[in-house]
């Protein structure tokens, strides 16, 4: 039989079928960039009135002033969380990696994704009977940011886990052969080569926790004052609070504090997601 | 000498990492420890009528003395009981499913499937950047721009269309209600669902989407044939991990549920309250009871709560994971 030359027409129906698949993907994806930009938009809007540097000089007192014990108290909270974060979670993954039997990685694994499961408020109210009750902290820098750390360790575990995994199996074999102890191994070598997955792992835990309300109302309380080195019963301010607390208030002042704390909560967790999302699109 | 120095530190090293990482361990036995301790009372004083009962209500703060009941020391009339919260939570979690599901299927396809190239990173990255909003934030354009829309647009047009159906009509009760929490949790898990839902398709190989396109199918055919059945346990997981999220969800739902108590919602545009959103409310009242009980009551609630999202989460996990050794096995057969 002769092949024939005639091209094959895809049927309008088809052609029909197919564009209504990408219309329908294009509306979907159409509709959540819109509430995207709508968040946004409302969140700039709103903060307008608040747009001077006295916001980032001034503490709040009372519901009006300034964001600057919010900003610095979130961002105390968020070093001390990625300073514990990145110890406890590194130093399970690279124990798990480098020590212990295989068994141990997969229950580390599974025992990650239970505490990734568990909402933050009860994060928080657990925290509050351990951290600021039992332990007798009180309100704290110390309660808030372990409760954080318990909260956003998953991130940094599964990352440093997928890390280690990315070190090239031969070379994980060299050292054994030329007789490298296991903290050598993980010095030298696996340490060295997962630096990109754990910084995306701790940026992400970090991001977690500075966007985290529920837990730190019971842990960190609030204060109107800038935080200060004390790591125990003193109150941390932060800026989730603001947002969550000054939006209910009948005061205008106050509502432009809360939209200006969402902003920046906003462009600063935004910023850090969007960017581990362009790194992990150069890796080859 | 040198050796024995070198196993010295391999063994401290070895065992300092080896301590810090029972945290996790540590962390999930102390959650479930205190939430236990905390829900015993709770269940020892209500019985099945925690899971039954309407009534949430610490008791009466300023009587003379606690009275003892079932062994438990409690402030009189007193009563524990979580069935509206637990509705709330399921109805707001399921019909957020519900919405969810599609709208992160076809944005998944839409950002990771019929674009390409740099356009396919951005849109990716910027539907994800929505999984990494704030939920604090989410609750703030709820309440202010999701609430009127539902008071004065949304609900009336609902009504007009859909007035024989009795849930979804009637009386707009309260501007912070169930549809405005169905609206915020849907915005909120879809970018989890379409997140999980595009790592899978994005595994796809390659020569198997151009297989179909050489074979003359249009790219929606491609789609359906080639895409679907890798994406399908993906689905499954994906909308299972949202629905986890969803039952967790705390500060938005406490900004846009309306924070209802005692009563069962009658319409969609009832206040509702969840679980979550009631543990983190009420912990402010809570702390006044003398007896504890109140307290103990919420971490009841946080019990249930914990339970339930944890299965889910796992499930969600198991789900996910064989997706994704599904996809494994076709690239390793092609």
């Amino acid at each position: 039989m002769q092949p024939s030359l005639r091209t094959v027409r895809i049927s309008p129906y088809r052609r029909l079928g197919s564009a209504l698949w990408r219309l329908v993907a294009g509306l979907a994806t159409a509709v959540m960039l819109l509430v995207l930009l709508l968040i946004f938009w409302t969140v700039i809007k709103g903060s307008l009135p608040a747009w001077s540097l006295s916001v980032f000089t001034t503490p709040t007192s009372g519901l009006s002033g300034g964001l600057e014990n919010a900003i610095l108290g979130t961002l105390w909270l968020g070093l001390l969380t990625i300073l514990a974060v990145g110890v406890i979670g590194v130093a399970t993954a690279s124990f798990a990696a480098a020590y212990a039997p295989v068994w141990v990685r997969e229950a580390l694994l599974f025992v990650s994704d239970i505490l990734s499961g568990v909402p933050s408020i009860v994060f928080g109210y657990v925290g509050y009977l351990a951290f600021v009750v039992t332990f007798g902290w009180g309100f704290s820098a110390l309660a808030a940011g372990l409760t954080l750390t318990m909260l956003s360790l998953p991130y940094v575990v599964r990352n440093t886990m997928q890390a280690f995994d990315k070190v090239p199996v031969e070379i994980r074999e060299a050292a054994k052969a030329l007789g490298f102890s296991r903290a050598r191994t993980l010095w030298s070598l696996m340490w060295p080569h997962s630096l990109s997955g754990i910084a995306t792992g701790a940026v992400l835990a970090l991001s977690v926790a500075m966007g985290e309300t529920a837990p730190l109302l019971y842990t960190a309380e609030w204060s109107d004052s800038l935080p200060n080195l004390a790591l125990t019963h003193h109150s941390v301010a932060y800026l989730t609070y603001v947002v969550w607390t000054f939006i209910q208030q009948p005061y205008p002042a106050a509502n432009a504090l809360a939209y200006m704390a969402g902003l920046l909560l906003m462009v600063v967790v935004g910023a850090i997601a969007f960017a581990t999302r362009f790194r992990a699109m150069e890796r080859p | 000498m040198k050796a024995v120095r070198a196993r010295w530190i391999d063994r401290t090293v070895g065992s300092g990492l080896g301590l810090l990482s029972l945290a996790p361990m540590v962390t999930v036995v102390g959650l479930a420890a205190y939430l236990v301790a905390s829900a015993t009372p709770v269940f020892r004083y209500m019985g099945w009528r925690f899971f039954t009962s309407l009534q949430w209500a610490i008791g009466n703060q300023y009587a003379n003395h606690a009275v003892v009941v079932h062994g438990v020391k409690v402030m009189p009339d007193a009563s524990f009981g979580a069935l509206v919260f637990i509705v709330g939570t399921a109805l707001t979690s399921f019909l957020a499913l519900i919405a969810a599901v599609p709208v992160a299927f076809f944005a998944a396809a839409g950002s990771g499937y019929f674009v390409k190239g740099r356009i396919r990173h951005l849109l990716a990255g910027l539907v994800e950047m929505m999984a990494g909003i704030p939920s604090v934030i989410y609750g703030l354009w709820g309440l202010v721009v999701v609430a009127p829309a539902v008071t004065n647009y949304i609900g009336p047009w609902l009504n007009r269309v859909l007035s024989p159906i009795a849930f979804l009509s009637g009386p707009l009760g309260s501007e912070t209600n169930l549809l405005v929490a169905v609206i915020v949790i849907t915005l909120m898990i879809v970018p989890i669902i379409a997140a999980t839902i595009r790592a899978v398709m994005e595994r796809i190989p390659r020569e198997m989407i151009e297989s179909g396109l050489a074979l003359g199918w249009t790219e929606g055919e491609t789609f359906w044939r080639v895409v679907w059945p890798y994406a399908r346990s993906a689905v499954v997981g994906g909308s299972i991990l949202g629905l986890g999220r969803a039952l967790g969800e705390t500060m938005a739902v406490l900004m846009v549920s309306g924070d209802a108590m005692n009563i069962l919602p009658q319409n969609l545009y009832s206040a509702i309250g969840t679980m979550a959103a009631t543990i983190a409310g009420q912990l402010d009242s809570a702390l006044t009871d003398p007896t504890h009980m109140a307290l103990h009551a919420l971490g009841a609630l946080g019990l249930v709560l914990f339970t339930i999202t944890v299965m889910v989460n796992l499930l969600a996990r198991a789900i996910v994971k064989r997706a994704s050794s599904g996809v494994s096995l076709a690239e390793e057969g092609s």
